[in-house]
């Protein structure tokens, strides 16, 4: 099913008179205006117009509501499937609620084997800790996290794949920590660590790079440990990337259902296409974020504002291999992940 | 003496009784920390409809338009009250509720601009201010929602029925 | 900081950021005026815009259209009894019936003179608390922001008039539609009766325009004639500036209290006009013309609002946490420019944080005199006939309540608030707690939660908790003597 949406947009003959000639590409962000979603999505469209033939009017949109679910069911119901309008969402947990998940339970209609992915990029996280956790225990190193008991990790809710990400990595090397949820963004968390609320926060890199690290990081309060991403970033150490922070405080090469769970929580931003679009503006705008992602007046503004170099997924591999974890998930983890997020059925 | 709009106002009091029933049983279904406020809530709730309903029926209620200094909302005047001013309401509601009709079935961009005309005509308002004021919203939704703030248009659903392009 | 602050000063006067200043300011009085835009909405738009210019140009931009909303959104408040933005529900209480009484002019003369002052005391605020930001914003946990929503709810009773029961009863249905879309804390919707628009919950914006809106019109509707019963404009804008500097004292502590709310994330500009409100009838020895066209009904709300926005700075520059969702809009510009909250602008870009604190101040001033100079012909929009100003609030209301999520649900819960709100109106049930259980419902629930999972049931001990839990306590009391003084004047009377 993932194969075969990928397939679209192979025959393409980019030669022709520039499909985006004379339009306007509107871009459907499910978050609303000023979070990290919508301000990584404007920062795209600052720069996409350069690479896009036919230098389109773009337009971003904004469409809040039920975590990204009304977004994804306008995108796939309402949307103009004519290649002017895209989605420019954080839908990975779209993705893992229809092939793995219960999509009726959220109210999510969409068919996500048919939508059209066109670009990822993976939202790299960071998690941070207290420099000193109960009962007194200094972290000079992320093994440290193991000798403390009884600490308070803050997380939005049971449901969230952010949660569901750092409360399966904590699980897998045998932390003992506490969970509270109920907190509404990633800047209440902060707050909530820094009155010793909470003594773990995590967020997508921006949130890290931007607030994170120079309140309370660079201020001695607190130490990251882990960060998940494909490639080792230097300015995160001395945290642990993902597959490394298991490595070292288990001893053992991650495996297992857990794990397997944990990948598959990863989040990506994502530009897609609802079904039926002509596999010419598929292929026009796949290649305008090829070029956009060698661009280095762009690469330079996504690393100041992100915090990580832009590494974008166009080629039909690269999404196939982003894809395809979800379709091989096993029966226990599909029930491992109801178990966490006490999600009726 | 128990008047109709007591009758009324104590009737719509029930029905807010009947939604924090609803609450209560509804929030048995969940795990406790989702459940706790939906049961106080409808517990509190239960009680004081019960309450008011009862204050309303037994003839209390009947100061509730006039009131005293301390109230802290507006006054719908006592000359409304009465058969014209039942019409006129329900009239305008229509009015409303055929708004949110008409946008399901045309979009916006044609069902806000239609009601400017119909309810102008209707008013007895002349043909030239009518169509000055229509072309002024068309250029209102056009002019500040579509070219600056881009916002996403109800695609009325008569076109898709019909097969054809929305406005 | 004195050399910084005079760096933030020239940099915002200097060509081409004070032109940025006007034009932000131009946009934020359109923004404030047509409902259901506000300020958010500006500067999403304008964010964008901001990437290629210069700091002091970008924070001139977003700062003039951010400080001047709350001053400019009386307009459809009063004229219309239409809440511009979230930050003028309260206004319209008061507002609404001087307009209704030919006293237009002067209703907006207070405002604009209490919105200047109200956000010359945020920037105020801000500038003094720069010191010793760090205790005063952490000073509020999960327990202390449980405890002052219910403070919050409390004031219920002051805005129930002589039916405390009805009010109370009112927001206990206001908090059973708030809990409506997932849960806090978990993965569990509630009440969204397999209608995904509702999993996210009942948006404020097409509830409250439904809720205050929509009734007046009807009642326009009904009464025929002109939104103005009086044919004369009644005294003048002059008489608002007086009746502004006769209650300054109103004004002053609402202005703080406004500071004060704006440093906790969360409850923000629609929250902070009905705790002035309330403040201000719960303080007044006589209360009768609340609610029929009282100068200080509109003051107190009108000062509160302007404040805020320098108390939702604090936390936004200190910690990067930001007070409101436009401070996140704010701190993505903030960011894009290589400006970094906490120590960063704290110390070595503090001309940066200056040249925000006097773009607020001179916006809200100039926005303030730019709008008493249109005053008069604005007011004249009063005596328009009602058959055509009605079709005009519509389209408004309905584009408002669109833009909260741009879903036909929310048109029906515009309209299905308006039902309700007529027939509160009707029967004389106080409509403000409405709003108060809205946004307070899920707020005392998500921190109730929060706070005996942290910490157990110790929570209650905290010192500012038992601090809140008295004023809670003392608010109940003087609510229920009064309504018990009021019945038995009744009784003598009958």
């Amino acid at each position: 099913m993932i194969v075969g949406c990928l397939n679209v947009g192979s025959n393409a003959n980019l030669m022709a008179d520039p499909f985006y000639q004379g339009k306007r590409l509107t871009f459907m962000v499910d978050y609303s205006a000023g979070g990290p979603t919508d301000i990584e999505c404007r920062l795209y469209i600052r720069h996409l117009r350069r690479h896009l033939p036919g230098k389109p009017t773009l337009v971003v949109r904004n469409r809040p509501g039920a975590g990204g679910v009304l977004a994804m069911n306008w995108l796939y119901e309402r949307a103009r499937r004519d290649g002017t309008v895209a989605g420019c969402q954080t839908a990975s947990p779209m993705y893992m609620e229809w092939y793995v998940g219960d999509p009726q339970s959220v109210g999510l209609r969409a068919n996500m084997a048919e939508i059209i992915p066109v670009m990822f990029t993976p939202v790299v996280s960071v998690g941070v800790v207290r420099k000193v956790l109960p009962p007194g225990i200094e972290i000079k190193q992320p093994e440290d996290i193991l000798k403390a008991k009884g600490w308070i990790a803050g997380g939005f809710r049971e449901d969230s794949t952010k949660d569901l990400k750092f409360r399966t990595l904590l699980d897998l090397v045998g932390a003992d920590y506490k969970y509270a949820t109920g907190y509404p963004g990633a800047a209440d968390l902060l707050a909530a660590f820094m009155r010793r609320e909470v003594d773990y926060v995590d967020g997508s890199s921006p949130f890290y790079m931007t607030r994170v690290k120079p309140v309370v990081v660079d201020g001695g309060q607190a130490y990251p440990i882990w960060y998940d991403s494909w490639v080792n970033i230097s300015e995160m150490e001395p945290a642990y990337k993902s597959e490394d922070f298991v490595k070292k405080l288990t001893g053992k090469q991650p495996s297992g259902p857990l794990w397997q769970l944990f990948q598959i929580s990863r989040a990506y931003r994502m530009i897609l296409f609802p079904p039926g679009v002509p596999q010419q503006a598929v292929e026009a705008l796949r290649a305008a974020f090829r070029s956009l992602g060698s661009d280095p007046q762009f690469l330079a503004e996504y690393q100041k504002i992100v915090g990580v170099q832009a590494n974008f997924l166009t080629k039909q591999q690269d999404l196939r291999d982003a894809l395809a974890p979800l379709e091989g998930v096993t029966p226990e983890v599909r029930e491992l992940r109801f178990k966490y997020t006490a999600q009726k059925r | 003496m128990r008047s109709r709009e007591n009758l009324i106002e104590a009737s719509f009091a029930l029905v807010l009784a009947l939604l924090f029933i609803y609450s209560i049983v509804a929030a048995r279904q969940w795990p406790f920390n989702a459940a706790l406020f939906p049961t106080i809530i409808g517990v509190a709730g239960f009680g004081l409809a019960i309450g008011v309903s009862l204050v309303v029926w037994w003839g209390r209620g009947n100061n509730s338009v006039k009131g005293s200094g301390i109230q802290g909302d507006l006054y719908l005047e006592e000359t409304l009250l009465g058969g014209q001013a039942l019409r006129r309401t329900i009239t305008t509601f229509a009015w409303l509720v055929g708004l949110v009709l008409g946008i399901w079935l045309l979009g916006q961009k044609l069902a806000l601009p239609l009601f400017m005309l119909f309810y102008l005509k209707a008013a007895g308002e002349k043909w030239w201010l009518s169509i000055l004021l229509t072309l002024g919203t068309v250029a209102f939704l056009i002019g500040v929602f579509d070219q600056v703030i881009y916002v996403s248009w109800q695609d009325g659903v008569l076109f898709s029925w019909l097969g054809i392009d929305p406005i | 900081m004195l050399e910084a602050a005079q760096l933030g000063l020239l940099g915002i006067l200097a060509w081409p950021a004070i032109g940025y200043l006007f034009l932000g300011i131009f946009l934020g009085i359109v923004f404030a005026i047509i409902p259901g835009l506000s300020g958010l909405t500006g500067m999403a738009i304008l964010l964008p815009f901001t990437f290629g210019l210069m700091p002091y140009e970008a924070m001139a931009l977003l700062m003039g259209m951010f400080a001047v909303t709350t001053t400019a959104d009386t307009i459809p408040a009063v004229l219309l009894g239409v809440p511009g933005t979230a930050g003028s529900q309260a206004t319209i209480m008061d507002g609404y019936p001087m307009a209704k009484k030919g006293e237009a002019a002067r209703a907006f003369g207070a405002a604009y003179t209490v919105s200047a002052f109200g956000g010359l005391v945020g920037a105020l605020c801000l500038v003094i608390s720069i010191p010793v930001l760090s205790p005063l914003v952490l000073a509020f946990g999960s327990p202390e922001f449980c405890m002052l929503g219910i403070l919050g709810l409390t004031m219920v009773a002051s805005l129930s008039g002589n039916s405390i029961l009805r009010g109370i009863l009112v927001a206990l249905l206001a908090m059973f539609f708030s809990m409506i879309g997932y849960a806090p804390q978990a993965g569990i919707p509630r009440f969204w009766l397999d209608w995904p628009y509702l999993l996210e919950g009942l948006h404020l914006v097409p509830a409250v325009l439904g809720l205050f809106a929509i009734p007046e019109l009807v009642e326009l509707a009904v009464r025929k004639g002109s939104l103005s019963e009086v044919p004369n404009m009644g005294k003048g804008i002059l008489d608002g500036v007086r009746d502004a500097l006769r209650h300054w004292w109103v004004a002053l502590r609402c202005s703080l209290m406004g500071v004060y709310i704006g440093l906790i994330p969360g409850l923000g500009a629609s929250i902070v006009d009905w705790f002035a409100y309330a403040h201000v009838v719960q303080s007044s020895k006589n209360k009768e013309k609340f609610g029929k066209g009282d100068v200080r009904g509109l003051i107190a709300p009108e000062s509160a609002n302007n404040a805020m926005k320098g108390g939702a700075l604090i936390p936004t520059v200190a910690f990067g946490i930001p007070g409101s969702a436009s401070m996140a809009i704010l701190l993505g510009g903030l960011l894009i420019h290589g400006v970094y909250p906490g120590p960063d602008i704290l110390e070595s870009r503090l001309d940066v944080l200056f040249s925000i604190i006097w773009a607020l101040s001179l916006s809200n001033v100039i926005a303030s005199i730019l709008l008493m100079a249109l005053t008069s012909q604005i007011a004249k929009v009063t005596t328009l006939r009602g058959s055509i100003l009605i079709p005009i609030i519509v389209v408004m209301i309905f584009m408002g309540a669109w833009m909260a999520t741009q879903d036909i649900g929310d048109l029906i819960v515009l309209v299905f608030f308006g039902v309700l709100g007529y027939l509160m109106k009707r029967w004389g049930w106080p409509r403000p707690p409405v709003a108060l259980g809205l946004i307070l419902g899920p707020f005392v629930e998500r921190y109730l939660d929060l706070s005996v999972s942290v910490f157990g049931w110790s929570w209650l001990g905290r010192p500012i908790v038992v601090g809140l839990l008295i004023a809670v306590v003392a608010t109940i009391v003087v609510a229920v003597r009064r309504q018990q003084s009021f019945d038995r004047s009744s009784i003598v009377e009958e």
